[in-house]
């Protein structure tokens, strides 16, 4: 039997979950609308289990199907009764939000906790569907009516259980008791029913147990999906499909209408939030010239301002120069980086450091008019101080008003081969050796060959379904975590926007969108971010303002340094920001930075986007003059000029979008959200389309037109802004000023920061020695908490003395009270150290372990029997046993070096290579440093400590391998195919040879392996760890 | 350096009191010079899961949460794994090697048939630790060709079985056990020799606390004699008493008592027929006598078992065996002769018996159901467990089941015959038939009517719609109806989705 179309009832979906509501929806927020909308509902209520967390994407998608989207939520209380909740209007969407909010806030992470005292307010302008289940109470009923008055409604959820006959008119007789009508709704799981495998799937994964245990716990059918509207009316009387619509009718709310409402305190009372801002600018720009603002920067302050003025960013602006105010009141180091931060109103705030007037960036980017995009500005601050920062926010704007924005973890390959593998009923084995099938290739779909590898039959039933369901699984939220640093201030109680909820740190709160989700409804965020890097540059200034007696902030540091170039050149950048990768270091020879600008490309030429669209090379070509700079017109060149024809940053590919393709601003960015998720969802093919025909149009090749498309491509999520690159080039330039002419102060600031950066601490001593530095070990008696410098006489640059920190198991409670008790007067024995500094016998075998006894009680065996024989803490004045020394043999040097790498990470012996070299030697193994002056192509061993293995998503299964001997650093190439061949030499050695060939390019130097061998047994029992796929 | 006669005394501390050394050189000089063979088997926990073939193998244990590899073959070896892997790095290395996860029950089991096996040497046999056999063979040593003929015997014949040993003999339990560890076949005849030949041996192989290994790492101790070297009182202090107590046991200057081995309690006996009979009637009483002594034994023990074997003993023939077992253990006299009882009722036994015997399974631990403070009359579990008992004795152990209802929505697989007693709670569905067809019939569509043998069907209910199954390969998607038929009989239908025909699948009362 068909209906004809007139014929066809109006239907709302009232009680819809999407896969937000983690492990039990099974559609994504999207599929249900454009569903929905398909089968021509009168609208969809989304309806997530206390949370709105999906709510813009399906937002999103609504506008684009033009189906009308009503904000909603499954509510459970504590004593089981369940109900949804749809907003009427902004006020019901505020009381909703509040009300989810104080559900999480009352319980751990990722769950919440209502009671019905909770809904005592009636939650305004919300309506109210009753979940009545199997067997209605009459007495939530009656308190349901009494809460919500004639707000609420009996939804009544016909599933073919068989009994729905019966159910319906048990729900008829309570609705004229209660005098409560009755509305359909389909308690909807998935947008259609092939989703049933997927949903049953989910709840296995929720239950943590395999489907075959959990049978009985599954849906009894597929029925929870977006049923046809013939199918409803065969289903439901017609007057509760009616209702639907009535109540659809009610619900005017639409995410539109969150404006952001900036926090007012960051302007003082009875001012102007223009007329201060602009004060603030130029009371800066005086400070930033001091002779006077050219008419060149002022114009583009006041171009600046006028826009600024034009889309109220002011209090924006504002509120981020608050932030970095306070963050230098307590010299805590910052700077700030995105389109945005580049501005001349940022430089004249303080909030970055790059000067518009000397540098030759173009800025036009700065916030762009059509788009109505918000402005983009990340700070990053020490990574040991952010915290401070954050706390201020909080503090200043209260928990109700500041929380951090959400990060949607989603399912990944790996994760999502776990969890189904396990809802499959595979062992815990089968799973663990699928998911490592997917260890280095995230990217890419597991292939058969390695199921196979990993021991299982691709084509079985079993692990078909799994590859099937794992496919539909990926993106799927998995749960909310804290974005990195995402602020969002508002100026009335935050909650009443979008719910927050408890993350899993103590003290911190997240709301329930992410940064997309703020992006698209065009509500503002403030990035904090960590850097470990300026908290190295702000050590680095004290500690050269305390030797040289100056007082240099960020600013002083001399600018374009000839110096400073030749020695990144030399691609002598260990311990350098963002450039002292394997990667970067062996691109800097053959881009032969010479000025800033270089740096700002160097910065963004080393990424997997740039490499992958195949930039890399034409540029280089050009840059060496071996391939002539062409453009296709002016139009071209004008945005590609600064990188000679290449496009090299995220900008220029819009423009390119714009100026050849006739895009318009709004579809540039949307082409640029499309490149960011093409890799995950797909899509770009549109735009390829769009993209060739608007540049066959304005007479372009079909050729160019190609390539331009295939860099977008490559692009993808890894495409680097201008303006971000144009920030850390600069801490980069910075950061090299300080290698190259204060090297002692950069690497003990180094140091004291760690863990950061690319490399070890014994790289960054090591290097720093290989450059003269003087370092001395760990000695309770010289040694403060953090590494220090001596200056030494006649010498331009001081010793560094290790810190108690460097020593493993310290604590640094115990440091400093070391410290401060040799205030007193330089430790006589173990003894007098114990008691005065309070120690335990666990802190004085560490402290022995790591030499730093020795002054004390002779070598490292001597000290740890000593400090096991001390019962601490020694009662006062009680005299210590007097003992016989015993007979311990003085350690070796190889047992010197081994305790220094077990304690401290760090020798300042010899090299273990050197101990070996005679050996090695025999073997003609040569030395780091003796390679340079062979010619390419000829063969040659070496051998060394792995210091790191990677394997690059964009360099097709090469792997990476550094050797470190007591000359220097060999960087190590290994196909394949070799990879795979001596796989277990490959991963496991610490001591790796290598035979193979030495490869010259553009002055940049790798031996290509053939062979490799371990060389394990000769190093003994040295600890040694190398950083590996980072 | 040698240690022999510069070693330092233990001296007694003031305030303890500890065994005085002199006694101890007398207790020496009285007592008969022991000896003791170690037996080490280094590939026990391999041998107990893993097969012998030459693939990559090896043995995990698991906290819940991570995998450890603890052993592994030769062949894995080869290829980089090493025992305190994690099980993701082995695979990483050889993804096609065969994990077994380790059974300590096994490795028990196996050790314990060792130690039988090793009982030919001496009747003191000491399992001292899961991979270490220790014998006493002092005074049976000569029997088998002295220390080294015995340690040669041991070794072949543990080879022979398919186990890599080491044995070494020392005249102190520990240092037997020191050198097997070590991987040497050492033999050391009296206890003056020992701390030269202990000195040489490497600290790292012997299994002491991980505190102290690091310890011994730190002070660069790296043999028995580095240890041995270093002031008793020193030692003490750093090390506490314990790492003394175990270098006066090894030299022999402490006692080192050592519990050997007992064999599993069974009981075992036999009672004579004063007549020969082939009637069991009459051998009841005996019978009964037999059960008594039995549940008496247990008793003492404070033991119960689960089965035993009767055995009916006859003159020209081989023994009639009549096994009987338990579900629920127990020490009650009636409870066995009953189920002797029946068991004999359906046997005709094939000649006339002379003789009884009863052989007890292992013996349990008794472990009596938790007393009820007021007791009900009726124990229903108790009873259903006797009377299933009593049904499985006559009717034979397959032919009795419990039916059990599982959580499934698809009919055919919510029940199950199982013969334990499990609780499970099944799902609320709509009505379902008591009884459920094995196969579901065809039901005929004959003009836009159901028809089933000549009766017109009625559609009373429904649909209840269940598609479920797909994970274990036996999905279906049905919509179920409730019917009458003409007859006045009411049936449970189905019609399948997609194919669209239709069933009967069960009847109602």
């Amino acid at each position: 039997m068909k209906h004809r179309g007139e014929a066809l009832p109006e239907y709302a979906e009232l009680h819809a979950l999407s896969n937000f509501s983690f492990l039990r929806g099974a559609s994504h927020p999207a599929e249900l609308v454009t569903q929905a909308a398909t089968l021509g509902y009168r609208a969809l209520a989304l309806t997530d289990e206390c949370s709105v967390a999906g709510l813009v994407r399906a937002h999103v998608a609504a506008k684009e199907a033009g189906l009308p989207l009503i904000a909603g939520s499954e509510i459970r209380l504590v004593d089981d009764t369940r109900l949804v909740l749809l907003a009427r209007n902004r006020r019901g969407y505020g009381s909703l939000c509040a009300l989810i909010t104080r559900g999480r806030r009352a319980a751990e992470k990722g769950d919440y906790r209502l009671t019905r005292d909770d809904l005592g307010n009636g939650v305004p302008e919300c309506l109210a569907l009753w979940l009545p289940g199997a067997y209605p109470a009459h007495a939530t009923g009656t308190w349901l009516r009494e809460v919500f008055g004639e707000r609420v409604r009996l939804a009544t959820e016909l599933l073919l259980t068989g009994q729905d006959r019966r159910y319906l008119t048990t729900l008829q007789r309570i609705g004229v008791e209660l005098d409560m009508p009755l509305v359909a709704s389909g308690d909807v799981h998935m947008h259609v029913p092939e989703r049933r495998r997927l949903q049953d799937t989910l709840t296995a994964i929720r239950l943590r147990r395999p489907l075959a245990e959990i049978r009985g716990a599954l849906f009894p059918n597929a029925e929870r999906h977006l049923r046809t509207r013939a199918r409803l009316a065969r289903i439901y009387p017609p007057e509760l499909l009616r209702e639907t619509c009535v109540i659809a009718g009610q619900c005017h709310f639409s995410p539109d209408e969150l404006r952001y409402e900036y926090p007012e305190e960051v302007v003082p009372a009875g001012r102007q939030a223009a007329a201060h801002l602009r004060a603030l600018v130029y009371e800066g720009a005086g400070r930033r010239w001091p002779g006077g603002i050219k008419d060149s920067v002022k114009a583009q302050i006041e171009k600046e301002l006028a826009l600024i003025g034009e889309l109220h960013y002011e209090h924006y602006f504002l509120t981020v120069h608050d932030i970095v105010r306070f963050a230098r009141s307590r010299e805590i180091l910052c700077q700030g980086r995105g389109s945005a931060a580049n501005s001349a109103v940022c430089f004249c705030l303080g909030i970055t450091e790059l000067d518009p007037a000397s540098s030759n960036l173009l800025f036009e980017r700065f916030i762009s008019r059509e788009r109505d995009e918000p402005p983009d500005i990340d700070v990053d601050f020490e990574h040991e101080r952010r915290e401070e920062v954050i706390q201020y926010l909080y503090r200043k704007y209260g928990r109700e008003r500041a929380a951090l924005a959400a990060t949607l973890i989603t399912y990944r390959p790996r994760s999502a081969v776990r969890d189904v593998g396990k809802a499959l009923g595979l062992n815990q084995l089968q799973v663990d050796r699928l998911a490592g099938a997917f260890q280095w290739w995230d990217d890419s779909e597991a292939n058969a060959a390695r199921i196979r590898e990993a021991g299982l039959d691709p084509d079985s039933p079993v692990i078909r379904r799994l590859m099937e369901l794992v496919n539909t699984l990926l993106g799927f939220p998995r749960h909310l975590s804290q974005h990195v640093g995402g602020f969002v201030l508002s100026r009335g109680p935050l909650c009443e926007m979008v719910p927050v909820e408890n993350a899993a740190m103590p003290e911190r709160t997240v709301i329930q969108w992410d940064k997309d989700d703020l992006d698209a409804i065009g509500l503002l965020k403030v990035d904090v971010l960590a850097l470990g890097m300026l908290s190295a540059l702000r050590r680095t200034l004290t500690l050269v303002n305390r030797l040289r007696h100056t007082s240099w902030t960020l600013a002083d540091v001399p600018q374009e340094d000839p110096d400073v170039y030749r020695m990144i050149r030399r691609a002598d950048t260990i311990g350098v920001f963002q450039i002292e990768s394997r990667a970067q270091m062996s691109m800097l020879p053959r881009l032969q930075p010479r000025c800033f600008y270089d740096l700002v490309i160097e910065v963004a030429i080393v990424r997997p986007g740039p490499i992958q669209g195949d930039m890399v090379h034409p540029y280089l070509a050009r840059r060496s003059g071996r391939e002539p700079v062409t453009y296709p017109s002016p139009e071209v060149k004008q945005v590609l000029e600064r990188t000679l024809g290449v496009p090299i940053f995220q900008e220029q590919v819009m423009q390119l979008a714009m100026v050849a393709a006739g895009f318009t601003p709004g579809e540039a960015d949307q082409l640029r959200r499309a490149m960011a998720a093409w890799r995950r969802k797909g899509g770009l093919e549109p735009f390829e389309r769009r993209l060739t025909e608007g540049m066959r149009e304005r007479g372009y090749s079909d050729e160019f037109a190609q390539q331009i498309f295939r860099q977008i491509q490559g692009f993808g999520e890894y495409g680097f802004p201008e303006s971000h690159s144009a920030s850390f080039a600069l801490l980069a330039y910075v950061s090299a000023w300080f290698k190259c002419h204060e090297p002692a102060a950069f690497t003990c600031a180094l140091l004291n920061s760690q863990p950061m950066g690319f490399y070890a601490p014994a790289q960054l001593v090591a290097d720093a020695r290989r450059h003269g530095v003087e370092v001395q070990p760990v000695d309770v008696n010289a040694s403060d908490w953090e590494c220090t410098l001596d200056a030494r006489e006649n010498e331009t640059q001081p010793a560094i003395r290790f810190g108690l920190l460097m020593i493993k198991g310290v604590s640094e409670t115990t440091g400093r009270r070391i410290v401060t008790a040799r205030r007193s007067g330089a430790f006589e024995s173990i003894a007098d150290l114990t008691q005065r500094a309070a120690l335990d016998r666990a802190a004085l075998q560490v402290l022995a372990a790591s030499g730093a006894l020795s002054g004390l009680a002779g070598h490292r065996r001597r000290a740890q029997w000593a400090a096991l024989g001390m019962e601490a803490p020694l009662p006062l004045g009680a005299m210590p046993v007097p003992e016989a020394l015993p007979l311990l043999a003085t350690p070796g040097e190889g047992d010197d070096i081994v305790a220094d790498y077990a304690s401290v990470g760090v020798t300042l012996g010899r090299h273990p290579l050197a101990l070996l070299r005679t050996r090695l030697a025999a073997q003609r193994v040569r030395s780091a440093e003796t390679l340079a002056t062979l010619r390419n192509g000829m063969p040659v061993r070496v051998a060394g400590l792995v210091t790191h293995r990677q394997r690059p998503g964009s360099a097709k299964g090469v792997t990476f391998v550094t050797l470190e001997d007591e000359t220097g650093q060999v960087n190590v190439v290994v196909w394949p195919a070799l990879a795979e061949r001596q796989r277990n030499v490959l991963l496991r050695s610490r001591l790796l040879g290598v035979t193979g060939t030495v490869q010259h390019e553009d002055g940049v130097l790798h031996v290509v392996a053939g062979k490799l061998t371990d060389h394990d047994h000769l190093l003994g029992r040295l600890q040694h760890h190398s950083r590996d796929f980072r | 350096m040698a240690l022999p006669s510069s070693l330092p005394k233990p001296r007694p501390l003031a305030g303890l009191r500890l065994v005085a050394p002199c006694a101890a050189e007398q207790e020496s000089a009285t007592e008969p010079q022991r000896l003791w063979c170690a037996l080490h088997f280094p590939h026990l926990v391999l041998a107990a899961c893993a097969d012998t073939k030459d693939i990559p193998q090896a043995v995990i244990e698991t906290d819940g949460t991570h995998a450890q590899l603890v052993a592994c073959n030769a062949a894995a070896q080869r290829a980089g794994v090493q025992p305190g892997m994690r099980v993701a790095a082995a695979l990483a290395l050889i993804p096609e090697l065969a994990i077994h996860t380790r059974d300590m029950a096994r490795e028990a089991h196996l050790l314990d048939q060792l130690a039988a096996w090793s009982e030919k040497f001496t009747p003191t046999v000491c399992v001292s630790s899961p991979d270490m056999l220790l014998l006493e063979v002092a005074g049976s040593a000569h029997l088998f060709g002295g220390a080294q003929g015995l340690q040669q015997r041991a070794r072949e014949g543990l080879q022979a079985l398919g186990h890599a040993t080491c044995v070494a003999l020392a005249p102190t339990p520990v240092a037997a056990e020191w050198f097997a560890r070590s991987g040497r076949e050492t033999v050391v005849m009296h206890a003056a020799q020992l701390p030269a030949a202990l000195g040489a041996l490497p600290l790292a192989a012997l299994s002491w606390p991980a505190v102290w290994c690091a310890r011994f790492e730190q002070l660069g101790l790296r043999t028995v004699r580095d240890l041995f070297r270093l002031p008793r009182d020193g030692l003490a202090r750093r090390f506490g008493p314990e790492l003394l107590r175990t270098w006066d046991r090894v030299l022999g200057n402490l006692p080192d008592p050592r519990k050997p081995r007992q064999a599993p309690l069974r009981f075992s006996a036999r009672q004579e027929l004063p007549a020969e009979t082939a009637d069991t009637a009459q051998m009841l009483p005996y019978i009964s006598c037999l059960f008594e002594a039995l549940c008496a034994g247990l008793r003492r023990h404070d033991a119960t078992t689960g089965n035993v074997v009767l055995g009916f003993r006859h003159l020209k023939r081989a023994e009639t065996q009549l096994p009987l077992g338990l579900l629920a253990p127990t020490r009650d006299p009636a409870r066995w002769r009953q189920l002797a009882q029946q068991a004999l009722q359906k046997r005709v036994l094939p000649e006339a018996v002379t003789e009884l015997t009863l052989t007890s399974g292992a013996f349990l631990r008794h472990a009596p159901p938790p007393a009820d403070l007021f007791e009900r009359a009726g124990r229903s579990g108790e009873d259903l467990a006797a009377l299933m008992d009593k049904l499985r004795a006559r009717l034979g152990r397959r032919a009795i089941a419990r039916l059990r209802v599982l959580a499934d929505h698809r009919p055919e697989f919510a029940w199950q015959g199982s013969s334990r007693a499990q609780r499970s709670t099944p799902i609320m569905t709509a009505p379902r038939p008591l009884w459920l067809l094995e196969q579901a019939q065809c039901v005929r569509v004959h003009a836009q009517q159901l028809r089933l043998q000549g009766k017109t069907l009625t559609l009373l209910d429904g649909p209840e719609r269940i598609e479920s199954g797909w994970w274990d390969e036996r999905d279906l998607a049905r919509d179920y109806y409730t019917a009458r038929s003409t007859d006045g009989r009411r049936l449970w239908l189905y019609r399948e989705r997609g194919a669209g025909r239709w069933f009967v699948h069960g009847l109602f009362a």
